[in-house]
């Protein structure tokens, strides 16, 4: 650990509690954003993490930036950091390592390559599973492994127990909490069990940011909308992004804007000079052309103006 | 510009009308950011069934209102939903039926007040002005109370909402403004002073109504008309909710229409009568046997060539199971036919076959098939029609259900006599057994139960349809299985009929159930649904459906127009 810095002067959060910093110069450390917005809660959370070793679950819908909020603190702790995805497709060799043919003064033999876990855990490093409600059951088995108090790691393939590195550090992110899908939002996602949830030592919630810090993230990385466009046109924007998150979330449109799209938006829209046109670059050619009337009520909502939907053709 | 703002000029098909309200009714949940809010005919509900809001300019008439006066008309709820607590609200509410309106009234023009978004906003002001236009229209400002009124509305609304009373308006309501000043004035600051906070807003609005009560009541009197007028102001065209109903804390039901009796969202008298059997246990083997031989000949004498059935539905099918096979796979067992792989790319590690992470199935379709009394004409066609469907994707390995709904009873059965008996009270739900029939389960093979596809020759097992209740029960079954993609395949000859139910609780009580049920299965996104009309267009009630002609069921037209469908909800 090299020094400790104050949370104020990181992440400009008005409190003292210190924060350990590494010195490292691994590739694996993220890139600072200057422009990213720390939510005060979330990050005192997952900077509990970092500095005592807490096992942080973050929770929140799709797109409120959930792996970039761990991410932009360990860029700025200089932690490497590395994020798996659980999706339905990591299976357990990808996890723990796996035998390899591999040839040998020409002849074939196996040999055991290690998998994430046995690589992070030896390392001063943050592992981030993502859409950790998704794992798959077999997968779960062996991070609940990972989860139990000693941290020691068991490879049965190889009959060695790994004992983690001081400075290995535990995340994840999740869409739901333990409900599986509330409301169908989320296919493939299962229910975590009370023993799953029970190993994790501090859930944060991240919502969405408000309208107005939103303003402002988007305005800090493309300065040039709110000189070309309006900063009016800018929140208007983020209305129409925020419709879509509620719609999204009641299942009504299978697409939502996220601060990203919204960002994506700005920048067409200084691009072409045009927001209506911008907007159909940006989302509305994501959506199934059967929500774009849809897209076009909450678009009519906010600007007040109806979007032309000639261009695309709807199926309604 | 699309037209989209100018289409109302043209009058809408059913169609366009359903979808409009979908789309309005979506609308609704994204700006009261509430997913449990719905619109039945127009009108706000959630899951309990109808939400109280009783502001005159809330209901124009879909028919013949343009697209911004009914977009307004939403947004307004919306905003009602967002902004105001409903308990609380009624906790203020008044006790005398005028000054319970204006208090409503108000708490509507505080929530629209609060309306951020440019677009709503204006869609509000467009309503409004429709209203007012339509009010006029109608002549209710003719009679001194209905100008009185009038006058309050426009000056609260003005003032609450920061919006000038038009040219014309303020000329029109000069008069009475006059009159009533020293009523109104004192009340008119407080008011928009306290729109950020509902019990303040409340309380204020309480002494305003019970200054203004007093001068209707002196009106009226004077006019003689206490009932009269209100007659007159239930002039059809324009529900004017001026009289308010007297269970406002129940829902309110629609005067004259009798078409939303629906108290609290969809509900059974009593589910004791209810069963679930497999066909076997009603209908005699050798009835099945004979009804099986007659489907066999009816599905010989059509001939639908069963190979290109099956290429059709491969592909998606085989979308399903790559989730789940793991050939060249990185770890696992080894696989013999990839060996060379390892002299011809030394550096490849791929060849293992993987455990695969196989669900029970990759693939289930379940058949629900309507078995109410108009269906018995169409048993043989549609065993035929099922005989190729199941046979095909038995080929693919896809798990298949066929289930029939119907009731044990005409009438409403033993279910309506306890009803009668408990005094006929008011909107009971359902009211008859249901029958819901296995016909052929996941678990069973085609093999061994394809002689059961001739129960559905026993027509005397044809009674009533309560489809909602069925696709309910058919779903549960299917999401137990599984499997990676399901869909659910409804076979039906028209809407949902129940003599009892709909005697007791209007016509649409089960069709609205029916929509209700399957937006919800189409919000949850995880079982397709695809909606079979037999001589009658499923399209209103599912988002993805085939008409079929009665003479075709069975032909080869029939079973690819069932199979294009199949295709399209179970590759989203």
């Amino acid at each position: 650990m090299a020094d400790v810095s104050t949370l104020r002067e990181l992440f400009g959060i008005d409190a003292d509690m210190p924060v350990p910093m590494l010195e490292d110069d691994s590739d694996l450390i993220p890139r600072i954003d200057e422009n990213y917005r720390f939510d005060p809660e979330v990050t005192r959370a997952i900077l509990a993490g970092f500095s005592h070793g807490s096992r942080v679950l973050v929770q929140g819908l799709h797109g409120t930036g959930k792996s970039t909020h761990i991410e932009q603190i360990a860029a700025r702790l200089n932690w490497p950091l590395m994020r798996v995805n659980l999706d339905g497709q990591i299976s357990r060799s990808d996890l723990v390592g796996k035998d390899q043919v591999v040839i040998e003064d020409g002849q074939p033999r196996t040999a055991f390559e290690e998998g994430v876990i046995p690589f992070a855990l030896t390392r001063p490093m943050a592992l981030v599973f993502d859409e950790y409600d998704a794992g798959r059951p077999e997968v779960m088995f062996i991070i609940q492994r990972l989860l139990e108090r000693d941290g020691l790691f068991t490879l049965t393939e190889q009959n060695r127990v790994i004992r983690p590195h001081p400075h290995f550090r535990l995340f994840a992110t999740a869409n739901t909490v333990g409900l599986g899908n509330v409301n169908g939002l989320y296919h493939g996602v299962n229910r975590l069990n009370q023993a799953q949830l029970d190993r994790w030592n501090i859930i944060a919630s991240l919502d969405y940011l408000d309208p107005a810090e939103e303003l402002l993230v988007v305005t800090g990385q493309v300065p040039e909308a709110a000189a070309k466009l309006g900063e009016e046109t800018v929140a208007t924007m983020i209305e129409v992004a925020q419709l879509t998150r509620s719609g999204f979330a009641a299942g009504d449109v299978s697409a939502l804007m996220s601060p990203r799209t919204v960002i994506s938006w700005a920048e067409n829209s200084v691009i072409f000079g045009d927001v209506e046109l911008a907007f159909r670059f940006s989302f509305l050619n994501r959506c199934d052309s059967t929500e774009h009337p849809l897209v076009a009520e909450y678009y009519q909502r906010c600007f007040g103006g109806e979007l032309d939907l000639d261009h695309a053709a709807t199926a309604s | 510009m699309t037209d989209l703002g100018q289409q109302s000029a043209i009058p809408r098909s059913a169609r366009e009308e359903h979808d409009l309200e979908r789309r309005l009714a979506s609308v609704f949940r994204a700006l009261s950011q509430d997913a449990d809010v719905d619109l039945w005919a127009h009108r706000p509900a959630d899951a309990n069934g109808l939400l109280p809001m009783n502001a005159p300019h809330l209901y124009p008439d879909p028919a013949r209102s343009e697209l911004p006066s009914l977009r307004g008309a939403t947004d307004a709820m919306a905003m009602r939903r967002k902004w105001s607590d409903p308990e609380l609200h009624r906790q203020m509410l008044p006790a005398a039926r005028e000054e319970r309106l204006i208090v409503e009234i108000l708490e509507q023009f505080r929530c629209e007040s609060l309306a951020r978004q440019a677009g709503v906003c204006s869609n509000l002001s467009q309503r409004h002005a429709h209203w007012r236009s339509e009010y006029l229209r109608s002549r209710l400002h003719e009679t001194h109370l209905g100008m009185l009124l009038y006058t309050v509305i426009l000056v609260t609304r003005s003032v609450v909402n920061r919006e000038p009373i038009g040219r014309e308006d303020s000329d029109l309501v000069e008069e009475s403004r006059f009159e009533l000043s020293p009523d109104l004035g004192p009340f008119l600051l407080p008011l928009r002073n306290s729109r950020h906070d509902q019990r303040a807003f409340a309380e204020v609005a309480r002494d305003l109504a019970r200054t203004l009560a007093g001068r209707i009541a002196a009106v009226e009197e004077r006019e003689g008309t206490r009932s009269g007028a209100r007659e007159r102001h239930a002039a059809p065209s324009l529900p004017l909710v001026f009289d308010i109903a007297e269970d406002l804390f129940a829902p309110v039901p629609e005067e004259g229409g009798g078409q939303l009796h629906l108290a609290r969202g969809y509900r059974a008298w009593t589910t004791r009568f209810d069963r679930e059997s497999t066909i076997a246990e009603v209908v005699r083997t050798e009835s099945l046997r004979s009804g099986r031989t007659a489907i066999a000949a009816e599905t010989a004498r059509r001939s639908v060539p069963l190979a290109p059935v099956v290429s059709r539905l491969h592909g998606v099918v085989e979308a399903a199971k790559e989730a789940h096979e793991l050939v060249d796979s990185e770890d696992g067992v080894l696989d013999p036919s990839r060996l060379t792989r390892l002299i011809t790319s030394p550096g490849d590690p791929r060849v293992f076959r993987g455990r695969s992470q196989r669900a029970e199935a990759d693939c289930a379709v379940t058949f629900l098939l309507d078995l109410s009394g108009s269906m018995k004409p169409h048993a043989l066609g549609l065993g035929a029609l099922l005989d190729v469907l199941v046979r095909a994707l038995d080929r693919l390995d896809v798990s298949t259900e066929i289930l029939g709904f119907t009731t044990n009873a005409w009438n409403g059965g033993r279910v309506r006599n306890e009803w009668k008996k408990a005094g006929s009270p008011e909107r009971p739900g359902r009211l008859n057994e249901l029958h819901h029939l296995v016909i052929k389960s996941g678990a069973s093979s085609w093999r061994r139960t394809r002689t059961h596809l001739g129960g559905l020759l026993k027509t005397s097992l044809y009674r009533e349809g309560i489809d909602a209740e069925a696709l309910r029960w058919a779903v549960d079954r299917l999401r137990s299985q599984q499997a990676a993609k399901s869909a659910v395949v409804v076979i039906s000859d028209g809407l949902p009929a129940d003599s009892a139910t709909a005697v007791a609780n209007g016509d649409d009580y089960l069709a609205r159930d029916l929509e209700t049920t399957v937006a919800g299965l189409r919000r949850a996104g995880d079982i397709g649904i695809l909606g079979v009309g037999i001589g009658t267009d499923p399209g209103l009630i599912y988002p993805t459906s085939v008409e079929l002609d009665a003479e075709s069921l069975g032909d080869r037209a029939s079973v690819r127009a069932i199979v294009d469908g199949l295709c399209t909800v179970l590759s989203r």
